[in-house]
């Protein structure tokens, strides 16, 4: 087996730079994290933490939006690599059991024609709209999304977007699962619901 | 069944309506009476579903796997709502405010009327919505009652009454009595005149008078 695609899959960042910190190579998740973060202040980082050929440390780092738990950092030759951990979001009371198949757009659009049944409001949609239909507590969500609405009953425009957020993962049970938000932005707030995609129910 | 909705949030109801019989959410629909609760829980329901009537006037607690739709008065506190897990809330207001339902159901009512009583002419009806729906329908079948019927079109009427309220044979003597003797009363100032035009005895007459109870 060759362990590449492993390494440019993971859902953790992993960079190798060379000595004057250059990047030799990079995988999948790196790239995003260095479209938001300087390369060079991720090699400096690497140089000022590496006290041994190879070392693992845990502890809190953040770099722009990005919160990682652990970093591990090694150098072989005139290469140096750095792995960032990225910290599983646990969330609150989500339900193992008795999921239902649902359609997350026919949901939110129920949602806000309840919400603002005495209201016009116009709406922005962003919607990724490829986001197939995936498992979920289906009251839980309509009364979350009711919930959140209702905080911008006094709002004229809201935008909303409806997307996989990347590089984010859930925790439910034992599986980690990527996360669908919708993002309900107002002129004068911005909210955020999250939800891991369960695509396989039985899988849990 | 079909939901009459013309006026704007109507409209925006019979959409979320239209939403929740996919959703498969417990719901409450509430308002005065006669402002088409019954009528709105019936097209949301699907055959399983389980419709519960007072439903703010229950007691007990009923438990169901059926996804149920609730009807009241009055709105929901927020135990009961989370006791029966209600993820919708419905307030259908009174007609009076919903001037383009009125219109439609007037049409919906006339046309039930006409096809019940077999009458093909149209006749100027006089609305009334004080009691919303309940009272709608009723001005209609009077209005239609004021033109003058046929023998034929009363008995359909009488057909269509029964059809809907069973009782027993002496109870049905005394309602069709009692129209009648009230209609007498007032051409005619005495017993003893009516008991005459009826060709009647007078005895009979007061016995089947007193049983009515007018």
């Amino acid at each position: 087996m060759k362990f590449d695609i492993w390494i440019q899959k993971d859902i953790n960042p992993f960079v190798v730079f060379n000595e004057k910190g250059k990047i030799e190579y990079l995988n999948d998740e790196a790239e995003y994290f260095l479209s938001f973060v300087n390369e060079k202040e991720i090699f400096e980082f690497a140089i000022n933490n590496l006290k041994d050929k190879f070392i693992t440390i845990n502890g809190d780092f953040k770099f722009n939006k990005f919160e990682f738990v652990s970093v591990s950092i090694g150098y072989e030759e005139n290469e140096i690599g750095i792995k960032f951990y990225k910290s599983l979001l646990p969330v609150k009371n989500i339900k193992t059991e008795g999921l239902e198949k649902i359609n997350l757009f026919f949901i939110l659009d129920f949602c806000r024609n309840y919400v603002f049944l005495d209201k016009e409001i116009e709406f922005e949609d962003l919607f990724d709209i490829d986001i197939p239909e995936f498992f979920a507590d289906k009251k839980a969500l309509i009364n979350e999304i009711n919930s959140v609405l209702s905080k911008f009953k006094n709002e004229k425009k809201l935008k909303v977007i409806v997307k996989f957020m990347l590089g984010e993962k859930i925790k439910v049970g034992s599986n980690n699962y990527n996360v669908i938000g919708i993002i309900i932005k107002s002129k004068n707030k911005t909210e955020e619901i999250l939800m891991p995609f369960i695509k396989k129910y039985k899988n849990i | 069944m079909e939901f009459i909705a013309e006026d704007e949030k109507s409209q925006k109801i019979k959409k979320l309506a239209n939403m929740l019989k996919e959703l498969d959410v417990n719901i409450y629909i509430y308002g005065e009476s006669g402002t088409g609760k019954t009528y709105l829980a019936n097209f949301i329901a699907n055959q399983d579903d389980f419709i519960i009537e007072n439903f703010d006037e229950l007691k007990e607690f009923i438990k169901t796997d059926k996804r149920i739709i609730g009807i009241g008065k009055s709105a929901l506190n927020e135990n009961i709502k989370e006791k029966y897990d209600i993820t919708a809330e419905i307030f259908l207001d009174n007609l009076n405010k919903r001037p383009k339902d009125v219109k439609e159901f007037t049409k919906y009512f006339i046309n039930k009327v006409k096809e019940n009583l077999k009458i093909k002419d149209d006749v100027e009806v006089n609305i009334d919505i004080s009691e919303n729906l309940n009272s709608l329908k009723k001005s209609i079948y009077k209005s239609f009652f004021k033109e003058k019927l046929t023998k034929d079109e009363l008995i359909k009427f009488i057909e269509e009454f029964f059809s809907e309220n069973e009782m027993s044979y002496d109870e049905a003597l005394k309602i069709f009595d009692k129209g009648l003797f009230q209609a007498f009363m007032k051409k005619y100032p005495s017993k003893l005149q009516m008991a005459k035009a009826l060709k009647i005895n007078r005895g009979t007459l007061s016995k089947k008078w007193s049983n009515c109870e007018i």
